[in-house]
């Protein structure tokens, strides 16, 4: 008998739903008569609903589509292979090899791989910029890239790195326009910023219920959940997805369902995990233990703040008292540069969320993927664990890649986490 | 009551025959393709050392990577949990045990009971563990027990840059090739793997006493290097491969 109950989400198929038509979209853009514009999930949906309206193109996410091969082992296999055969290096982004593989094989899920016709990239890593202008190089399609990478934390900047994304902001308009045709609209533009703040703000505050115990939603599902504002912040229907999520969040708080039945013990897990091993979240679960959250997730697209003590805090950007809409797209893309956020790939605002969630998520432990296959979120990682050591919280770490099997040992992997179980006075319930 | 503690390691299985606070048997036998099998053989002997038969023990529990190879048991734990308690109960005072045998180094912190409280693994590489010896001791061509005395005549410290097994032993045979004597080659291989398990050791904060065991802490000139490099004094056990077989047996005894 379980200590809690247990119930599916109830807005499980609709995630699921959006992200197949989001793929399908992305599959039969050429057919629909819509510009397919690949690139890193980023605030250029924002500019992008701006050049063509909401349904007026299709964007290919270069990460979620590299986690989606990640996940198709067969495929990842093929994929890596091909791009190592031609001479890079094994030792770059998974995801990005993944995605390099997929497009030299000509080889996707669902037939051939989705060619683009721009390239719009945030550099938001160290690799991001190289994963689509080789890109671009190979197809022969322009591209633009965004110089963001230390920017992403805008409260530590000064005001001329807003500026000078603002000025990039610009010219990116101008080069949409021209290599489109189609022309900018202010006012979709500003309703895309408005949107992408409320599934930032909704985003926050399903995450930041996950302070109840018994833990509402485990982070397994939460990376399945926190799709649609990975892929289309931006959108009328990411809104509404999240409205529902987020209701359905409280009412899972309200009645105490949990996410594991026999929730022991809490543990932040951190770093993107392996994608194709998603199979060790259920693993402990078998010792009661729910994952309740980390950096990697909860700092996607969203709306958080520190208190003057430092604590960890959803905010609200849109709808509080004295709250204005945006009142030309130059104020819009202000807003969109001072968005909350948790300074995602940053090792020292990753530091501070973390510790964030260690002291008001009811913690009891954090378990860290050292990841081979993606540089950017494992920057400063050992520095966080050493931090939440500090605090008096256990930790413990397994090797792997976010994208590459090679990387991948499942008998150590399993076997570091039952010893980590074991020192946290854990034993397996079922088997 | 009598139990038996079973370590299925990647390279020797070890069994421990336990009754009342002392150690009646105990045997070491290599793995073969049928870790099961070789389970078995090892419990055999330390019965037959023991001079008991198997209707007389009563739990059985396993640890080491193929514990849950090992169906004949009651119960497994990971080699981490059975280093500590079998650490501390040899060596009560001992908070910090360093395990290193033939594929794996491991730093355990404990408490008193022989509780984990925190611990760290070198894995995915051979340069903190057993094999990085052997293969060393190969390029020398000299026996393991040769090897690990050898180095306690070296006059001088050089230095090993290579951290990564395969490159190390093309290092060795660069040394050789320059004439260097075979025992300042062998310090400075133990030196190499010294340093690597002392990182190690200082990610879960070294607490003093400190134990080692495992294949290794049979080598003296390891347990020099690693005297050394943690600058601090180490105790090893008698029979410093079989305590995490050990901790089974008093895991299996509650």
């Amino acid at each position: 008998m379980a200590k809690y109950p247990t119930k599916k989400f109830d807005c499980w198929q609709l995630a699921k739903e959006m992200q197949r038509k989001t793929f399908e979209g992305v599959m039969t853009a050429r057919e629909q008569g819509k510009i397919l514009i690949a690139g890193s999930s980023g605030f250029q949906g924002c500019f992008l609903t701006g050049l063509a309206g909401a349904d007026g193109f299709a964007f290919l996410s270069s990460e979620a589509y590299g986690g989606m091969l990640s996940a198709n082992t067969e495929l990842q296999k093929e994929c890596i292979r091909e791009v190592e055969r031609r001479g890079y290096s094994p030792d770059l982004c998974s995801y990005m090899r993944n995605y390099w593989g997929s497009a030299f094989l000509n080889r996707s899920p669902w037939g051939e791989f989705p060619h683009a016709d721009l390239y719009v990239q945030p550099a938001i890593c160290d690799t991001h910029a190289k994963w689509t202008t080789t890109m671009a190089e190979y197809h022969g399609i322009p591209c633009f890239v965004i110089d963001v990478t230390e920017a992403m934390d805008f409260d530590k900047q000064g005001g001329h790195h807003k500026q000078y994304f603002i000025d990039q902001g610009l010219e990116l308009i101008e080069w949409l326009e021209k290599h489109t045709g189609k022309e900018f609209d202010d006012e979709r533009f500003i309703e895309s910023v408005v949107n992408h703040q409320i599934t930032s703000d909704l985003w926050a505050e399903i995450c930041e219920m996950n302070k109840a115990v018994p833990c509402p939603m485990d982070q397994k599902s939460q990376y399945s959940l926190s799709n649609a504002i990975i892929r289309e912040h931006h959108s009328p229907g990411a809104v509404r997805f999240m409205t529902l999520l987020r209701d359905e969040m409280k009412d899972r708080v309200a009645q105490g369902i949990a996410a594991v039945g026999n929730e022991s013990c809490r543990l932040i897990h951190d770093n993107c995990p392996a994608w194709y091993a998603l199979h060790i979240f259920r693993y402990m679960e078998k010792y009661g233990v729910v994952c309740v959250g980390g950096h990697y997730g909860m700092a996607f697209t969203s709306s958080w703040a520190y208190t003057e003590d430092g604590r960890l805090k959803a905010i609200k950007t849109v709808g509080y008292p004295g709250w204005q809409r945006p009142s030309n797209w130059e104020v819009a893309l202000r807003v969109l540069v001072s968005g909350g956020g948790g300074g995602a790939l940053l090792p020292d605002a990753g530091r501070k969320f973390t510790l964030g969630v260690a002291r008001d998520w009811n913690i009891n432990g954090a378990l860290f993927h050292l990841n081979r296959g993606c540089e950017g979120w494992s920057r400063g990682r050992m520095e966080i664990i050493y931090a939440l050591r500090e605090m008096g919280l256990p930790t413990s770490t397994y090797e792997g890649s976010t994208g590459d099997m090679k990387d991948w040992n499942e008998a150590q992997v399993l076997n570091r986490i039952d010893s980590f179980m074991e020192s946290l006075d854990l034993s397996r319930l079922e088997d | 009551m009598i139990t038996a503690g079973i370590d299925a390691g990647n390279q020797t299985v070890k069994a421990v025959i336990l009754k009342d606070g002392a150690i009646l048997g105990h045997s070491i036998a290599f793995v073969g393709a049928d870790t099961e099998a070789s389970a078995q053989q090892a419990l055999d002997e330390a019965l037959k050392m023991a001079g008991l038969s198997r209707d007389e023990v009563g739990k059985v529990f396993s640890t080491g990577a193929g514990r849950k190879l090992v169906s004949f048991v009651a119960g497994n734990a990971t080699e981490t949990t059975c280093d500590a308690r079998g650490a501390v109960w040899l060596l009560p005072a001992t908070r910090t045990v360093i395990d290193v045998g033939a594929e794996e180094g491991r730093a355990v912190r404990c408490d008193a009971q022989g509780k984990v409280t925190d611990f760290s693994v070198n894995e995915k590489c051979g340069a903190g563990s057993g094999t990085f010896t052997e293969a060393m001791a190969r390029a020398l061509e000299v026996s393991l027990e040769d090897f690990g005395q050898m180095s306690l005549g070296s006059q001088q410290n050089i230095q090993m840059n290579a951290q990564c097994v395969v490159f190390a032993e093309s290092e060795v045979v660069s040394l050789i090739h320059a004439q260097t004597p075979k025992e300042d080659i062998a310090r400075a291989v133990h030196d190499a793997i010294a340093d690597r398990i002392t990182s190690l050791t200082h990610m879960v904060g070294m607490e003093k006493e400190v134990a080692l065991i495992g294949g290794v802490a049979r080598n003296p000139g390891f347990v020099d290097a690693l005297r050394r490099s943690l600058g601090c004094d180490i105790s090893v056990p008698d029979d410093p491969q079989i305590v995490g077989a050990l901790g089974a047996a008093l895991m299996a005894a509650g």
